[in-house]
């Protein structure tokens, strides 16, 4: 009984479902599916691929703006680079520079004749003339082969003669201070 | 996918357009929203065509594509509904049908809300049964469920709506 009043409604269901379903497939035949989406579908490649053209333009015209921005902002003005020296000045610096021919000559004072020279460059003069002559001085005296030779100390053995020097100081110094406070 | 072959399986895509039609048309309610959807399902279908391992499985992957098209849809649809609070489920009613009667409009929009007021898996089982008029198989493969699962949801499905349609 309750299987037949069943079956009935199910039938009213699929009689109401394809009522509803004959009237919208009219309406759908008449409106030709197939044409519309077709025309969709060329619609959505048209736009996919002036998306991808825009892509195409857009990244390399962003790339080099960002590049032209960037030299823009490290664009720090400076100053303009020097010439190049001119060779008679160039020739004129070389001639106030100290002579290295005629060292020995001249005294560390500078004789009269140098007035337009630079302090600087007979100073340099002075200590190249002592140099001089301290070597003549050496070649002068050969040394001897009776003179003590200095040993070499280790860096430990040094050590060792510190802290031995330390150690006298102390006892010193408390042998001092003791016999002060007595 | 050769672009022949690609041609060949939309060509046997677009048999299956009424279909196609019909089970949107059952998820929206709505013929014109249905016929978006159909497009919908058909452009996805179109994108994804290099996808397809056998040709043999184009009805079944379609119906699929149709069904998970639909379900989004409705959770759109749910989600705008609750912003808006002014479109009902009840007044998503077929007015484009002549010859539906005064009676049968007032029993359709009844069956309707029914359908919309199902459970999940009962609705998409019962409207791809009743309107896309899948065989108990094709069904099965469509939601992913065993055969006498899907029978039992469209039992229970068909029983919730007759009482609703009884109460009304």
């Amino acid at each position: 009984m309750n299987k037949k009043r069943d079956d009935g409604d199910f039938e009213e269901i699929g009689r109401l479902i394809q009522n509803d379903v004959d009237g919208a497939l009219r309406v759908f035949r008449s409106r030709d599916f197939g044409t519309r989406l077709r025309a969709r579908i060329a619609a959505d490649e048209r736009a996919v691929k002036a998306k991808s053209l825009l892509r195409r333009i857009a990244v390399p015209a962003a790339a080099l703006l960002a590049v032209s921005a960037a030299l823009y902002l490290l664009n720090v003005p400076r100053p303009p680079a020097p010439g190049p020296a001119h060779p008679r000045l160039f020739a004129a610096v070389l001639r106030q520079l100290p002579s290295f021919s005629r060292p020995g000559a001249e005294s560390p004072a500078g004789p009269a004749g140098e007035a337009g020279r630079s302090g600087a460059g007979s100073r340099f003069q002075s200590a190249l003339a002592s140099a001089e002559r301290r070597k003549e001085e050496a070649r002068e005296t050969p040394l001897r082969a009776d003179r003590p030779r200095i040993p070499v100390l280790s860096l430990k053995k040094k050590m060792e003669i510190l802290y031995r020097d330390r150690v006298i100081e102390r006892a010193l110094m408390l042998l001092t201070g003791k016999s002060k406070e007595a | 996918m050769p672009a022949e072959e690609e041609a060949k399986l939309f060509e046997e895509m677009m048999t299956y357009q009424e279909a196609i039609f019909r089970i949107c048309l059952g998820f929206s309610r709505n013929p014109l929203d249905a016929e978006d959807l159909s497009q919908e399902v058909y452009l996805k279908a179109y994108k994804s065509l290099g996808r397809i391992h056998s040709p043999y499985a184009v009805k079944e992957w379609l119906f699929r594509i149709a069904r998970n098209t639909c379900l989004d849809h409705v959770k759109k649809r749910r989600i705008v509904r609750l912003f808006e609070r002014t479109a009902s489920p009840d007044n998503v009613v077929d007015t484009t049908t002549p010859e539906s009667s005064a009676v049968t409009g007032e029993r359709l929009k009844s069956l309707k809300g029914a359908v919309s007021r199902l459970p999940k898996k009962q609705r998409e089982v019962f409207v791809l049964r009743e309107y896309g008029q899948l065989s108990y198989e094709e069904l099965a493969r469509t939601v992913g469920a065993k055969a006498g699962t899907v029978m039992s949801r469209l039992n229970r499905a068909r029983m919730a709506v007759a009482r609703s349609i009884k109460e009304t």
